[in-house]
C-alpha cells in the first residue's frame, strides 16, 4: 500500500485550502463576477454552504466505513468494477483540475509578466517544481502547503490591506446584483470549488482519526470560502460592476492599481510571488490526488513510477486547449459546473447505494 | 550512476539554454514618460513619445560627484511624433529610429489634445487603450487646450534633474490646491463606462506669458477666488510654459466642456476628494480687505437621495473646516461672537461656487460628474432595477440642495490682532 | 708539471664539448604487486618491508616474472586465511612469563625502531620480573618516577606479600594511583598504551596493570573562536577529549548525566565520547547514536567534521544536519534538553543530535539576554538568511524580467548605471560573486599582520576601481556586499556554506525564468527541505510538521515562560519547569516594605 505518512489537522487544512481557494486568483473569478455582478461574495458564500451540505454527506459516507478510504468505500459500495470506474473518473477529474491549472496559470503569467516565453518552457519549469514536491511523498506535499500558508495569507492579506484607498462602498450597490435568484442559482452552480475537500477522503487514513477529517474538511471549506469571498468582496469594492468583468485576472488587476504616491507603487510583486506559488501547490497537490486515487485503484505500492508519465500526461493535456478564450470560456466554465456532479454526486451516490443495500463497514478494532 | 548523472546535468543544462525569453537588460528599454495623442493628418492619430535621456551626466559613477555638473537647464527632452493609425503601431513605427525598445511602463501622463478629445475619435481611442499590459491604470490623464504635441515639447525638468519624477509631482498638486482634480486612468476608464457618473480629466494648456498685462492694460477683477482661469490663461510670466489648470468634463463618449480652477474646487468638495487649499474671500465687515483661509475637508460629504416623486431630489451637505491664513484687516475673527461671521461668509461663498457648478453641469453638460448617481443607486436593490431607471437621462432635471457647513479651527499664530492705528494715535 | 696542467686545460676544454651522460639517482615509487585487484586486503604488505636496502633484506621482488592473475574468490579467501594469520600467530591473552610479553609487545611496538616507546625492565620488589611500557611524551613522566618506580622498587612496601600474582597485591596495596585497572589481553593493553598510560607486566602474572598516567602536552581552554558572544561564559571546547567532558560536567553537575566512549576508527583508534541525560533524552534516538557510531569502519577520523559526514542521514544534502558547536554551555544546554551530544578526540567542537533548521538560527546569547533582544536578534538572522539567499537572484529577476515592478526612479537609476557596463546583468552578477567568494576564500590564508587591512583595502579599492573602469555597475557591488553580509550574520558556518551554494542555483533560476522562476525555485528547496530527517526527527520540525507549541523556536519567550522541552526530539521527561517559575509573584513582599 502507499506509504502515505500522518499529517496534521493544520496540514490537511493547508493542502484543502491551497486547492480550493486559489482558484480567485485565476480567470474564473472573472466569470463569476460576470455572472454575478456587484453579489459575488454573496454567491460564493452561497456556493460554500452548498459545498458544506454536500461535504455533511461525504462525512456520513465515510464514517459509515471506518477505517477504510475512499477507493476501497467505492469498491466495497459498487463492487469492483463499478467501483473502479468512479476511482477512475476521480482519478482523471484531479488530473483535469491540475492541468487546467497549470495552463490558467500559464496563460495568465504569460499575458501579465511574460509575453515572450512559450508556454512549453514556463510549463516545464512549473512541472519541475511539481515533480520535486511529489517526489517525496504526501508528507512532503502536506508540510510544504502547511509551510506556505502563512505567508500566503498574509500576503494576500497584505494586498486587501493596501487596496484599501481604492475602496467604495458605493461599487457595491446594488447590492443584490442580479437578482437574488440569481444569486442562488449561480451559487449553487458553481459549488464545485470548493468541492476539493473530497480530496481529503481519499488519504483518510492519513489524518489521525475520523474527528480530524470532519474538523480539518469542515475548517478547510470555511477558510476557503473566507479567503475567497474577501477576493471577491475586495475586487468589488475597487472597481463597480460594469468594468468588474472586463479583466482577465481581477486581483492581479487590482493589485496593479495600488498606489501610494511615488514610491510605493508597484506592489505586484508579492502578488506574483503569492500567485506562483499557490499556482505550482495546487497543481502539485491535485496531481497527488490523481496519483494517490490511481495507485489506491491498482494496488501500486510507490507513487513515484508513476510521477513521470501522469506528469507528461499533464503537460500535454495542458497544452490542448489552444488560447486563452477556450479556456475560460469553455473549459473551466465546463469544469465548474459540472465538477460538482463528480466531487458531490459520486459519494451521494455511494451513499445512497450503501444506505439502500444497507452495506456497513466493519468497526474500528473489529 | 555517472553516466546518470551527466545525462541528468545535461538535460538540466538545457533549461538555461531553452530560457531567457522575456529577458531584457535594463538599458535595452527607453522609457517613456508622457504619451501624447492628437488627431493626425495623414493617418488617423499622432503620437508623441517622450521618453527619458539616458546619457548621464559626468560624474555619477564611481567617485561620489561634488557639484558642476553640466548645468544646462534640465534636460532637453526627446520626443518622437509620428501620425500612425493606433498607439502600438505608432510604437513599432518610431522603433525604426530609436535604438531601444518602447515601453510604456513607468509612462506617468497620457495627454489627449481637446481636439481629439471633443471627436468621436475619442471613445475609439479610450476603449483600444486598456488591454495592453504595459498600460498601467495609474497614469494620470490630461487633455491640453491646444496639441498635445506642443505641450510635450514644454515638458522639461528645470528645478532637478529626474524627468519621472517632476511628471509624478505635476499631478500632485490635485492634494495641495484641488484645483486639478486627481483623474488617473483607473478612475476615467471606471468612469467612462459608468451607470453611476461621467468621467473628469486634468485640463492642461500652455501659457505664452502674455497673460500677465503690464500695467495699465487691464483691470482687478471683481472674485477674489483666483482661480477662475482655464489652463494657460493664468497671468504669470516666468518658469515653463506647461501649465494644469482645471477640469475637463466628458459624457459617455467625449469632452462636452472646462471647469475652471475655482470650479474644480467645489467639484472636488461635492466629489468629498477636496484634500486642502488657499482660499480668499472678502472680509465681512470691511469689504474693502480680505481674509485668507486654508481648508481642509472635516468630514466626508453627507448625501441624502429621496427618490419618491417625479424627479430625484439630492441633498448635499459639505463639511470643512479651516485654518485662518490671513485677516488683512485686522479684526478680531478669533472672538467667538465674531467668528461665525466669518465662518458665514465663507459658507455663502462656497455655496455659491457649488451652486453654479451644479446648474452649469446640469443644464450645459448634462453629466453627472459628482457622483451622486452612486448615493441614487444605493437605493436600488438589483442591477436591473437600477440600469431601468437611467440615471443619466434624469439627472439634468434633478433636484440639488446643497449646504455648506465651515468651522474655523485653528488662527495660526496670533489670537487676537491688535487693531490698525490711525495718525491721530487712536485706535480704529 | 706544465704537462699535467696542459692535459687538464685539454682535459676541460674536451669535457666541455663532449657529452657526459647524467647519473641520476631520483626516487621512484614503484607500484605495488597485485595493487590492481582493488580487493586486496589493506595491509597485506608482506612483499615489502620497511627496512632500509642495505640491511640486508631481499626486497625488489618486482622485476619478477608476472604472476598469472588469481580469480578474485580465491584471492580474497587465501587472503583471508593469510591476514588473520599474523595476528593469529600471537597469543590473545597475555602470558604469565614475562620474558613472553616482552618479546611480544617489542614486536608489536617495532621498538627499537620506534623510539617513543620506552620499556623499562626492573625488578618487583627485588624479587620479581617486571616492566612497565609508556610512551614517552604521553605518559607524565613524573607519576612514573615517583609513584610507579619508587614504590614498585621499594621492598619494603612487599612485605606482606605471599605469593601469587603479584600485581594483585600491588594494586591493593602498594601503588598509590588513583586509577589501576587489570587487563588480560595485549589487544587491550596496546591501546590503552597507545594512549599514554603505563602498563605495567610481571612474571607469573597472566594479566597486566594499566595505570593511569597521563600527562601530555595541550592547548589550554581559551576563548572561543567561532561563537563569540559578549555576555555569556568564554570558555570553549579544546583538543583533549577528557578536558571537554570535565567542562560539560562542570556544568551539568546531574548524576545521570551518562558519558559512553567509543573507539573509532582501524589505523588512529580516535576517540570518541557520546553524553546524555538518562530520564530525559529519548532512549531510542541514543541507541541509534550508539548504533551508527558503532558501526563506523574507516581508517581514520580526523574529528568532529569526519565523524558528522559518516552518521549524518543526507549526506547529499547541502544543509547540515547536526548542530556543531565550541561551547560547553550550549552543549549543556542542549543536552538538557533531551539531545545527545557527541565530542571527539581532535577538534574543539561537539555535535549534537538531533538537530533541526531552527537551532542553526539560534546563538547561545539568546539564553544569556532578556526575551526581547534575543527574538528581535532571531528576526534579523532570518531575513539576514533570505537575503542572502534570495538577494542577487531577485535583483536579476527585477531588472531584466519586471522592471515595472521597480519604482520609476530606482528603474532608471540602474539603467543609467549600466549604461556603460558591457557585460549583461546576470554576466556581472556571477563575475561580482565569483570574486567575491575568491576574496573570503583568499581572506582566510592571508597572513595575519596584512589580513585585516587587506580585506578592507581590497574589497573597498578593487570596488571601486571596477565600478570607475565601468566593469561593473555601483548598484551590484552593493547588492554583493550586502549579501556577504547576510552570509555572515548566519550563526551556523555549514548552513552559511550551504546558503553560499544555493545563491548560485536562485541567480541561474532567477536569470532564465524571473520572479516564477525563484518561486519555483522556493518550491523545490522547501519541499526538500521538509523532507529531511536528522536521527528521526523531521528537519523543519517543530514548526512543520506542528509539534508542539515550543516558546524557543523563532520568537523567544521569557525564560521562566518556557516550561516544556522541545518536543519533536521526544524526551521522556517533558516538564521542565511548573506553570509558575517565579514564586515571588505570587506571593506578597513582606509587610511594611510593600508599595
Amino acid at each position: 500500500m502507499l506509504r502515505e505518512g500522518k499529517i496534521g489537522v493544520f496540514e490537511a487544512i493547508s493542502v484543502i485550502t491551497f486547492m480550493s481557494a486559489t482558484k480567485v486568483l485565476y480567470s474564473s473569478s472573472r466569470a463569476l463576477v460576470e455572472a454575478s455582478g456587484t453579489s459575488g461574495w454573496l454567491t460564493t458564500i452561497v456556493s460554500g454552504v452548498t459545498a458544506l451540505a454536500g461535504f455533511y454527506f461525504i462525512i456520513l459516507l465515510m464514517s459509515r466505513f471506518p477505517g477504510q478510504e475512499l477507493v476501497s468505500v467505492f469498491e466495497t459500495v459498487f463492487g469492483r468494477f463499478a467501483g473502479i470506474i468512479f476511482s477512475l473518473l476521480m482519478s482523471v477529474f484531479f488530473l483535469l483540475n491540475s492541468a487546467m491549472f497549470a495552463r490558467e496559470f500559464i496563460e495568465a503569467v504569460k499575458v501579465y509578466a511574460y509575453p515572450l516565453s512559450p508556454p512549453s518552457f514556463l510549463l516545464v519549469i512549473f512541472i519541475l517544481a511539481i515533480i520535486t514536491v511529489l517526489y517525496f511523498g504526501f508528507e512532503c506535499v502536506a508540510r510544504t502547503a502547511a509551510l506556505f500558508a502563512w505567508p500566503m495569507l498574509a500576503g494576500l492579506a497584505v494586498i486587501v490591506i493596501l487596496a484599501v484607498p481604492l475602496y467604495e462602498m458605493s461599487n457595491l450597490y446594488p447590492v443584490l446584483g442580479h437578482g437574488p435568484a440569481c444569486i442562488i442559482k449561480t451559487g449553487l452552480l458553481r459549488s464545485s470549488v470548493y468541492g476539493d475537500a473530497l480530496a481529503l477522503a481519499v488519504v483518510i487514513n492519513s489524518l489521525q482519526g475520523s474527528e480530524h477529517f470532519k474538523k480539518s474538511g469542515v475548517t478547510a471549506i470555511i477558510l476557503s470560502t473566507a479567503i475567497i469571498a474577501t477576493g471577491f468582496l475586495i475586487y468589488n469594492l475597487s472597481f463597480p460592476y460594469y468594468i468588474a468583468s472586463e479583466s482577465t485576472i481581477p486581483l492581479y488587476a487590482l493589485t496593479r492599481s495600488i498606489e501610494y504616491g511615488r514610491f510605493f507603487q508597484r506592489f505586484e510583486a508579492i502578488f506574483l510571488f503569492v500567485w506562483s506559488i499557490s499556482g505550482i501547490l495546487a497543481s502539485a497537490i491535485n496531481l497527488y490526488f490523481a496519483l494517490s486515487t490511481y495507485s489506491k485503484v491498482f494496488r501500486i505500492d510507490d507513487h513515484r513510477a508513476l510521477i513521470l508519465p501522469q506528469t507528461v500526461i499533464i503537460f500535454s493535456v495542458s497544452l490542448i486547449p489552444l488560447d486563452i478564450s477556450s479556456i475560460a470560456y469553455e473549459h473551466v466554465n465546463h469544469i465548474r459546473q459540472y465538477g460538482s456532479a463528480i466531487y458531490f454526486g459520486i459519494p451521494l451516490l455511494a451513499l445512497l447505494v450503501a444506505v439502500i443495500r444497507g452495506i456497513r463497514g466493519e468497526q474500528a478494532g473489529a | 550512476m555517472r553516466k546518470k548523472t551527466a545525462l541528468l546535468s545535461l538535460l538540466l543544462l538545457l533549461l538555461p539554454a531553452a530560457g531567457c525569453y522575456d529577458r531584457r537588460e535594463p538599458d535595452e528599454i527607453a522609457y517613456v514618460v508622457a504619451i501624447g495623442l492628437d488627431k493626425g493628418v495623414t493617418d488617423r492619430l499622432r503620437l508623441s513619445l517622450q521618453i527619458v535621456r539616458m546619457a548621464d551626466e559626468s560624474g555619477a559613477r564611481g567617485m561620489p560627484g561634488g557639484g558642476g555638473q553640466d548645468t544646462s537647464p534640465g534636460d532637453e527632452p526627446i520626443i518622437v511624433t509620428l501620425d500612425c493609425p493606433s498607439l502600438f503601431t505608432g510604437m513599432n513605427m518610431a522603433n525604426s529610429s530609436i535604438s531601444r525598445k518602447f515601453n510604456l511602463m513607468h509612462a506617468k501622463l497620457i495627454i489627449f489634445s481637446e481636439e481629439l478629445a471633443r471627436s468621436d475619435d475619442f471613445e475609439k481611442q479610450i476603449s483600444g487603450l486598456m488591454r495592453y499590459i504595459e498600460i498601467r491604470r495609474i497614469m494620470h490623464i490630461l487633455v491640453t487646450r491646444g496639441k498635445a504635441e506642443d505641450f510635450i515639447r514644454e515638458n522639461k525638468t528645470l528645478i532637478g534633474k529626474n524627468p519621472p519624477k517632476t511628471m509624478q509631482m505635476l499631478t500632485d498638486s490635485s492634494a495641495l490646491t484641488g484645483m486639478i482634480p486627481d483623474a488617473n486612468l483607473f478612475n476615467f476608464y471606471n468612469d467612462f463606462k459608468s451607470t453611476f457618473q461621467r468621467p473628469i480629466a486634468i485640463l492642461a494648456g500652455l501659457n505664452t506669458f502674455e497673460n500677465l498685462k503690464n500695467p495699465g492694460r487691464g483691470e482687478i477683477q471683481e472674485s477674489t477666488s483666483g482661480g477662475n482661469y482655464l489652463a494657460g490663461e493664468l497671468p504669470r510670466k516666468g518658469y515653463l510654459k506647461r501649465e494644469l489648470l482645471g477640469t475637463a468634463v466628458f459624457n459617455g463618449t467625449e469632452m462636452i466642456g472646462e471647469l475652471n480652477g475655482t470650479e474644480t474646487r467645489a467639484l472636488a468638495m461635492i466629489r468629498g476628494e477636496f484634500k486642502r487649499g488657499f482660499y480668499t474671500i472678502k472680509d465681512p465687515l470691511k469689504p474693502d480687505y480680505l481674509v485668507s483661509l486654508e481648508v481642509f475637508p472635516a468630514r466626508k460629504p453627507y448625501v441624502k437621495v429621496d427618490l419618491r416623486g417625479e424627479t430625484p431630489e439630492i441633498f448635499v451637505k459639505i463639511r470643512l473646516e479651516g485654518d485662518l491664513l490671513a485677516v488683512q484687516s485686522a479684526e478680531n475673527y478669533e472672538k467667538p461672537d465674531m467668528k461665525p461671521v466669518l465662518e458665514q461668509a465663507f459658507e455663502s461663498e462656497i455655496k455659491s461656487q457649488v451652486d453654479s457648478l451644479v446648474a452649469k453641469c446640469q443644464k450645459e453638460f448634462k453629466s453627472d460628474i459628482f457622483g451622486l448617481g452612486r448615493s441614487v443607486a444605493s437605493k436600488f436593490l438589483t442591477i436591473e432595477d437600477w440600469e431601468r431607471y437611467r440615471w443619466h437621462e434624469k439627472f439634468p432635471g434633478a433636484t440639488v440642495n446643497t449646504e455648506v457647513d465651515f468651522i474655523i479651527r485653528r488662527t495660526g499664530l496670533i489670537l487676537k490682532p491688535s487693531p490698525l492705528v490711525t495718525d491721530g494715535g487712536v485706535h480704529k | 708539471m706544465s704537462g699535467q696542467k696542459r692535459q687538464s686545460l685539454l682535459g676541460k676544454l674536451i669535457s666541455l664539448l663532449t657529452y657526459k651522460p647524467v647519473s641520476r639517482s631520483e626516487f621512484v615509487l614503484p607500484e605495488l604487486e597485485n595493487e590492481n585487484s582493488r580487493r586486496a586486503a589493506p595491509e597485506d604488505k608482506s612483499n615489502l618491508s620497511y627496512e632500509s636496502e642495505d640491511s640486508g633484506n631481499s626486497g625488489k621482488e618486482k622485476d619478477t616474472a608476472t604472476k598469472k592473475p588469481v580469480r578474485a574468490s580465491k584471492w580474497n579467501r587465501v587472503k583471508g586465511e593469510k591476514g588473520h594469520g599474523d595476528k593469529g600467530s600471537r597469543p590473545q591473552e597475555i602470558s604469565p612469563d614475562v620474558d613472553v610479553n616482552l618479546e611480544i609487545i617489542k614486536d608489536e611496538f617495532n621498538i627499537p625502531t620506534n623510539i617513543d616507546v620506552i620499556i623499562r625492565e626492573f625488578k618487583l620488589a627485588g624479587m620479581v620480573d617486571a616492566f612497565i611500557v609508556f610512551i614517552d611524551g604521553m605518559a607524565d613522566r613524573g607519576v612514573v618516577n615517583d609513584f610507579i618506580l619508587r614504590q614498585l622498587m621499594n621492598p619494603g612496601q612487599f612485605e606482606n606479600y605471599k605469593g601469587g600474582c603479584v600485581l594483585e597485591y600491588v594494586t591493593g596495596n602498594v601503588l598509590s594511583v588513583n586509577q589501576a585497572k587489570k587487563l588480560k589481553k595485549y589487544e587491550e593493553a596496546i591501546t590503552q598504551i597507545l594512549m599514554g598510560v603505563t602498563v605495567l607486566f610481571a612474571d607469573r602474572c597472566d594479566s597486566c596493570l594499566a595505570i593511569e598516567t597521563r600527562g601530555y602536552e595541550k592547548r589550554g581552554i581559551e576563548k572561543p573562536a567561532t561563537e563569540a558572544v559578549v555576555r555569556g561564559s568564554q570558555e570553549a571546547f579544546t583538543e583533549n577529549l577528557k578536558t571537554s567532558v570535565t567542562q560539560i560536567r562542570r556544568i551539568i553537575r546531574n548524576k545521570d548525566l551518562v558519558h559512553e566512549f567509543f573507539l573509532i576508527g582501524k589505523q588512529d583508534n580516535s576517540m570518541a565520547s557520546i553524553l546524555y541525560i538518562k530520564g530525559i533524552a529519548n532512549p531510542d534516538v541514543v541507541k541509534e547514536v550508539k548504533r551508527r557510531l558503532a558501526s563506523i569502519e574507516t581508517d581514520f577520523i580526523a574529528g568532529d567534521g569526519m565523524l558528522e559526514q559518516f552518521i549524518e542521514d543526507h549526506p547529499w544534502m547541502l544543509v547540515p544536519q547536526v548542530l556543531t558547536t565550541e561551547r560547553p554551555d550550549r552543549t549543556a544546554a542542549n543536552i538538557l534538553d533531551g539531545k545527545v551530544a557527541i565530542l571527539t578526540e581532535g577538534t574543539p567542537f561537539a555535535i549534537i543530535v538531533p538537530a533541526n533548521f531552527f537551532a542553526f538560527i539560534q546563538t547561545p546569547e539568546d539564553a544569556y539576554l532578556r526575551w526581547q533582544y534575543g527574538t528581535v536578534l532571531r528576526f534579523l538572522r532570518i531575513s539576514a538568511f533570505f537575503i542572502a539567499l534570495l538577494l542577487p537572484g531577485i535583483y536579476i529577476a527585477l531588472t531584466n524580467y519586471h522592471p515595472e515592478m521597480l519604482p520609476t526612479d530606482l528603474a532608471i537609476a540602474i539603467s543609467k548605471s549600466r549604461e556603460a557596463v558591457p557585460f549583461p546583468s546576470i554576466v556581472e552578477v556571477l563575475l561580482m560573486e565569483t570574486s567575491f567568494e575568491l576574496i573570503r576564500e583568499a581572506g582566510i590564508r592571508v597572513p595575519g599582520l596584512i589580513g585585516t587591512t587587506l580585506g578592507i583595502i581590497g574589497a573597498l579599492i578593487l570596488g571601486q576601481a571596477a565600478v570607475a573602469a565601468n566593469i561593473v555597475s555601483p548598484i551590484l557591488i552593493i547588492i554583493v556586499a550586502v549579501t556577504g553580509l547576510g552570509n555572515f550574520a548566519i550563526p551556523n558556518y555549514s548552513l552559511a556554506f550551504g546558503v553560499r551554494i544555493l545563491r548560485f542555483f536562485f541567480i541561474i533560476l532567477g536569470g532564465i525564468a524571473g520572479f516564477f522562476g525563484i518561486s519555483a525555485g522556493l518550491v523545490m528547496l522547501v519541499a526538500r527541505a521538509v523532507s529531511i530527517k536528522s536521527f528521526g526527527v523531521p528537519f523543519m520540525a517543530p514548526a512543520w510538521p506542528r509539534a508542539g507549541r515550543s516558546p524557543d523556536i523563532l520568537t523567544r519567550y521569557p525564560v521562566w515562560y518556557q516550561e516544556q522541552r522541545p518536543d519533536p526530539i521526544s524526551p521522556v521527561n517533558k516538564k521542565r519547569q511548573p506553570g509558575i517559575s517565579r514564586g515571588w509573584v505570587k506571593g506578597k513582599p513582606p509587610e511594611g516594605k510593600r508599595e
